[in-house]
């Protein structure tokens, strides 16, 4: 959820359609990447760690001509590559053996030509998913060794951990005994599975936050700031309807310590304290749930999921 | 997949949930077993592939600028209550104040 920790870079080099060019530029830069200041080696940051990723994206012909696949070969671990494929004579190129062999997860080939005229989205939603595999929140692999009860796990930026089950925090308020582990699509979370066949679901990003202690840091600090934004918004209910806390407080039998700690968002509204509040207002739980949302569904489509629709 | 009351003693900053799932198409809105506050559910199998996270509360969704149709945020409002039910029975919530 989090998965700010860790930069990741792009690059953009020899595409040589336009289109296409101005088309990967805005879906990395709509999604927040930042642009290489370093042009050769693929580690043109002096301050890039281990964590941080940069992206390549460039032509096929254009790689396997020049230097590129030895840029490859010389880049460190936590380099990423989408080659472009654009052309009759680059697919041709897919089919000799010093490109193919080298087609792994470092080296991704998107074909905007196998099928016909691809869509406008289609290099865009590649970049999109590419980018959320690569996160620190993301499990690309996991597996457990029932013997030792070792959970082993590699995130999507590429590092990866070994933990006993047993020393995880939540573990023992499972009651869960894996006996194998497997990531999930998307990466999103791990999927353990006990002697019975029960499963058990594991959010990939409290994982990290097991086993990395910066990136829990993080992962606090952006909870807080979701709870502050949802506290907030919830004070601007309380206020358009000209309320005080010690108004809404009496109206709703919700103790005024507990609505200041909603408002700041030091802690999240409990069903029932929803309820509370709805009733204090004089709402529906939906609507006041409707006021507290941050788009409409009728609005969604046009102006997607991140516009607000009230200042 | 674990029983509310199985693990009903969570911490408020890492709950143990009783997962939900729910499908809308070829959408997948789900609440994992073991998540990290503040409430939310991730939405996977989106339209060119793209997956993320929907807050429960607000119903902002992370990362920013992630296209949910219509349905789909169509679903996630009927659901709300039903999301945050699911999220609370398990970490303890609607035991008062």
């Amino acid at each position: 959820m989090a998965g700010t920790l860790g930069v990741i870079d792009y690059e953009i080099t020899e595409i040589r359609s336009r289109s296409v060019r101005e088309q990967a530029q805005g879906a990395l830069d709509s999604l927040g990447l930042r642009r290489a200041e370093g042009r050769r080696g693929g580690s043109g940051s002096s301050a890039r760690t281990p964590g941080d990723l940069l992206l390549i994206v460039g032509d096929l012909s254009r790689f396997a001509r020049g230097s590129g696949l030895d840029r490859i070969a010389a880049a460190p671990p936590w380099v990423s590559y989408v080659l472009l494929v654009r052309t009759q004579q680059d697919r041709r190129l897919l089919g000799e053996p010093d490109v193919a062999l080298q087609l792994n997860e470092r080296l991704q080939v998107l074909d905007l030509t196998a099928a016909g005229p691809s869509p406008p989205s289609a290099l865009p939603d590649h970049l999109r998913a590419l980018v959320e595999r690569l996160r620190p929140d993301r499990v690309r692999a996991a597996r457990f060794a029932p013997a030792d009860g070792v959970l082993w796990l590699e995130f999507g930026d590429g590092v990866d951990r070994a933990v006993r089950w047993a020393a995880l925090s939540f573990a023992p308020r499972t009651g869960f005994c894996p006996v194998s582990a497997a990531a999930r699509e998307h990466g999103h979370s791990v999927l353990l599975v006990d002697r019975a066949g029960d499963e058990l679901t594991v959010d990939s990003a409290v994982l990290r936050a097991e086993v990395d202690a910066t990136f829990r840091d993080e992962l606090d600090h952006t909870d807080a700031q979701r709870r502050a934004e949802a506290g907030a918004r919830l004070r601007k209910v309380r206020q358009a309807r000209g309320l005080s806390r010690q108004d809404l407080a009496a109206r709703s039998g919700i103790p005024q310590e507990t609505l200041s700690r909603l408002e700041t968002g030091r802690r999240d509204p409990r069903p029932d304290t929803l309820r509370k509040l709805a009733a204090g207002l004089g709402i529906a739980v939906a609507e006041l749930l409707e006021e507290l949302s941050v788009t409409s569904v009728s609005a969604s489509a046009a102006v997607g999921t991140g516009d607000r629709r009230r200042g | 997949m674990r029983t509310c009351s199985a693990i009903a003693a969570a911490p408020p900053e890492v709950g143990l949930l009783s997962a939900f799932r729910a499908h809308c198409g070829s959408v997948q809105i789900e609440i994992h077993d073991v998540d990290h506050g503040p409430p939310h559910c991730q939405v996977s199998g989106l339209p060119g592939g793209g997956s993320g996270t929907v807050d429960l509360l607000t119903l902002q969704v992370r990362p920013p600028g992630l296209m949910l149709p219509v349905a789909v945020r169509r679903c996630l409002c009927e659901r709300q209550q039903d999301m945050l039910a699911a999220w609370g029975d398990v970490v303890g919530w609607g035991r008062g104040e």
